[in-house]
């Protein structure tokens, strides 16, 4: 059985995730789709694809900034109110067995972060890449606009470190990124997370377990009709 | 009778540009069909609030 999304073949069902490091409903969004992925019987015909978008992507890439201090200082957003968002993301987050601390984030350009991720994706290991990113920029406080940074979170899910490190010193996968903004251009994306299944099936936003399984659920049914020959 | 329309004489070889490989054209813009929509739990805009 093979499928059809934006143009590329593969076999069974595709999901193609929209999404940036620095997005805090992505890494929840994620969590919940992965769950609901655990749930789903036919899991092992699922190939999630995560695509690039960029929320903050006037920031500086040589620039790192307490992502409090950029909220406060550049958008104007008062302090006490983002001390509440980054309480309620904390409280948000322990069910799904993740750990904001929000307050230790550092805002960067997370172009390079991206990029790394389609190395990664080149090697299968593009999801461990994405949770590792998510996990340094909401947790650990890392910069993860700092090339040897996300060098060693390369490493750490086992990508070749002096590989990692001579990808991000050249403009490699530069126009993969583009390919993956331009389209969420085209496809009117203004937020993210954005999960589009099987390049019909739009879903904004994160949401519960249950509304992924029951994209899933619809369209891998659709898939497996189209799949089977008529009969006479 | 000849025409005497100046033609320009193509540039030299060695000042033309490198042969650029690009990319196949992105497919289509698709419609998609939004689903289910009301139990969102949040999205982050571009504007940078998320809600």
């Amino acid at each position: 059985m093979a499928g059809e999304a934006f143009g590329v073949r593969s076999d069974g069902l595709v999901v193609d995730v929209w999404s940036d490091v620095m997005c805090p409903f992505c890494y929840l969004g994620d969590a919940f789709l992965q769950q609901a992925l655990q749930q789903f019987p036919h899991r092992d015909s699922v190939t999630v694809r995560y695509r690039n978008f960029l929320l903050m992507p006037e920031l500086a890439t040589d620039t790192a900034m307490n992502l409090n201090e950029l909220l406060a200082t550049k958008r104007g957003f008062p302090r006490d109110q983002a001390a509440a968002m980054n309480a309620q993301f904390a409280e948000r987050g322990k069910p799904a067995g993740l750990d904001y601390q929000m307050d230790k984030a550092i805002a960067t350009n997370t172009r390079s972060a991206h990029r790394l991720s389609h190395l990664a994706a080149s090697q299968g290991r593009q999801h461990d890449m994405i949770q590792r990113l998510f996990k340094a920029y909401f947790t650990d406080g890392l910069n993860i606009g700092d090339f040897h940074v996300l060098a060693d979170l390369a490493a750490e899910i086992g990508l070749d470190h002096a590989e990692a490190l001579a990808v991000l010193e050249s403009p490699a996968f530069e126009t993969e990124v583009d390919s993956d903004l331009n389209q969420a251009r085209g496809l009117g994306i203004s937020g993210v997370p954005f999960f589009v299944f099987q390049g019909k099936y739009a879903v904004s936003g994160a949401q519960p377990v249950g509304s992924y399984l029951e994209v899933l659920d619809r369209t891998w049914a659709e898939l497996t009709e189209s799949a089977t020959p008529a009969t006479r | 009778m000849e025409s005497t329309t100046a033609v320009p004489a193509p540039p030299p070889l060695d000042t033309l540009p490198d042969l650029q490989i690009t990319r196949p054209l992105e497919p289509p813009v698709m419609t998609l069909t939004f689903l289910p929509g009301d139990d969102a739990i949040g999205v982050c805009d571009v504007d940078g609030t998320c809600s």
